[in-house]
């Protein structure tokens, strides 16, 4: 009788006791869990602050490159064509044997213009800057739509607000990736392009009326990594599909902002 | 009024703008009378002049004032500020509509690319001059274009054929593509190949667009 009387008083303390270890335990498992996904969050996030700095300093570079080429380089070709239409008017009469000379020159200045036009346009389009995306994007359509072979159309469904550098260019950066895409490889005739602005977020959807695409495929190549670097930088996602008759992909980036720059 | 149709050239690449220069100088009845390498200065440069130019040729892309940029643009304000009987002419790289517009809309009376002929350059001279602007195609197609809305890319309007109508019906009746193969003993494909043409012919962006357009064509009835 009087050892259960003991024993009982003695049970009851080392069961709380138990209870409390245990509940201090979890409390503390739970804190170090919480730690290290805070932890794996900053370091997300500094991975992706990284990357977007990365693109960000390539693009910086490719901007300077673009408008020297354009620039220097587009002045001094434009000035050599002039004077040598200028000489062609003159020695028309007097020399014109060397005339068909200066016409194959002034036709190889014309093809250089062309062509540095084309690159430095590849490189950063100088509309981006002072137009924004809807108009550059508008101005390559125009271009393809000029070719025949495809006509690419552009809804702003909902009135974009001024995006911030980043999210432009990230977004014109994925847009012609896709387009490259499918005039490169989906047969496609249309391609449809939707731009809105809903929910905090800008959503793009690109969709084609082409072959589709094998997705397993899709997702191993360069192209996709490069749109995925390009989203994820972003903060956004991005969704792939093939509804059977054509291409889908929908860019959803959340919205930063007002651009002030 | 002067015979002589005095020009200012604002352009910061030097081989260009000494190029222009000799092309101008050869022209009977005009004279480079000023020249600057950037935008910024060009006010204060104009204030100590002893000729303002009745012309003005201006770059688009000009350096920046240290930190603040100056542009064309920003420089075509300034002089029709300034001197409101200036003709300014804007002498550019940049081919983009967008640019175009914008410029003109601004108050410049021409807009050329560093790339057209010389005859070009001096016609425009000539035109600003006595009629007060120079306004090629290239530039009416660049302002029309960015009145209001742009206009969408142009649907072309085809026929659609007896089979494509066939099809179009089937597919108002709610007939997947496999069935509408097997009812009409065609592939899948091939089905799918005249959608696709259906849809551009109609300026269609979906299969609800498909339906829009055979109700009010009357290919169907409600």
């Amino acid at each position: 009788m009087s050892v259960l009387s003991t024993l009982l008083p003695l049970i009851g303390v080392i069961f709380v006791i138990a209870v409390g270890v245990v509940v201090l335990n979890q409390h503390f498992q739970k804190n170090l869990y919480q730690h290290r996904l805070e932890q794996e969050e900053t370091k997300n996030r500094h991975q992706q602050e990284l990357l977007l700095s990365s693109i960000l300093i390539q693009e910086q570079e490719r901007k300077r490159i673009a408008q020297d080429i354009h620039d220097e380089l587009g002045a001094l070709l434009s000035i050599s064509r002039m004077h040598l239409v200028q000489l062609e008017e003159k020695e028309k009469e007097q020399n014109a044997a060397v005339i068909p000379a200066l016409q194959n020159i002034r036709s190889l200045t014309e093809k250089a213009l062309s062509s540095m036009r084309k690159i430095s346009h590849e490189l950063m389009p100088p509309q981006l800057e002072t137009f924004g995306l809807v108009k550059t994007i508008e101005a390559v359509a125009a271009h393809a739509n000029k070719t025949g072979h495809i006509a690419i159309q552009i809804d702003e469904t909902g009135r974009l607000p001024g995006l911030t550098w980043p999210v432009k260019l990230g977004l014109y950066r994925i847009l012609m990736e896709l387009i490259n895409n499918t005039i490169k490889h989906a047969g496609a005739t249309i391609i449809n392009i939707q731009l809105d602005h809903k929910n905090g977020s800008i959503i793009c959807s690109y969709t084609d009326n082409g072959k589709g695409m094998n997705l397993d495929h899709t997702k191993a190549g360069l192209g996709h990594k490069s749109i995925e670097g390009r989203v994820s930088s972003l903060g956004g996602t991005i969704q792939i599909s093939d509804p059977g008759d054509g291409f889908q992909a929908i860019v959803t980036i959340p919205y930063t902002g007002e651009d002030n720059s | 009024m002067s015979t002589t149709i005095h020009v200012g050239l604002v352009e910061d690449q030097p081989l260009f703008r000494q190029g222009m220069k000799a092309i101008i100088s050869e022209w009977p009845g005009m004279d480079v009378v000023f020249e600057s390498a950037d935008g910024y200065s060009v006010k204060d440069k104009l204030q100590n002049a002893a000729v303002i130019p009745d012309v003005m040729l201006v770059d688009l892309t000009l350096p920046p004032d240290g930190k603040t940029e100056c542009s064309g643009l920003d420089v075509t304000r300034v002089l029709l500020e300034t001197w409101p009987d200036m003709r300014i002419i804007i002498l550019s790289v940049h081919d983009d509509e967008n640019y175009i517009a914008q410029l003109i809309e601004e108050g410049a009376h021409g807009y050329l690319l560093k790339d057209c002929d010389p005859g070009e350059v001096k016609e425009a001279i000539e035109s600003v001059y006595r009629k007060g602007s120079y306004i090629n195609e290239r530039t009416l197609r660049a302002i029309q274009n960015n009145l209001g809305n742009r206009k969408k890319p142009p649907k072309q309007k085809e026929e659609i054929t007896k089979r494509e109508e066939e099809i179009l019906q089937l597919v108002c009746q709610q007939f997947t593509a496999e069935e509408i193969a097997e009812k009409l003993f065609i592939s899948v494909k091939t089905v799918n190949g005249h959608r696709n043409n259906l849809l551009q012919k109609t300026g269609s962006k979906n299969v609800t667009g498909l339906v829009i357009y055979a109700v009010k064509n009357g290919i169907i009835a409600l």
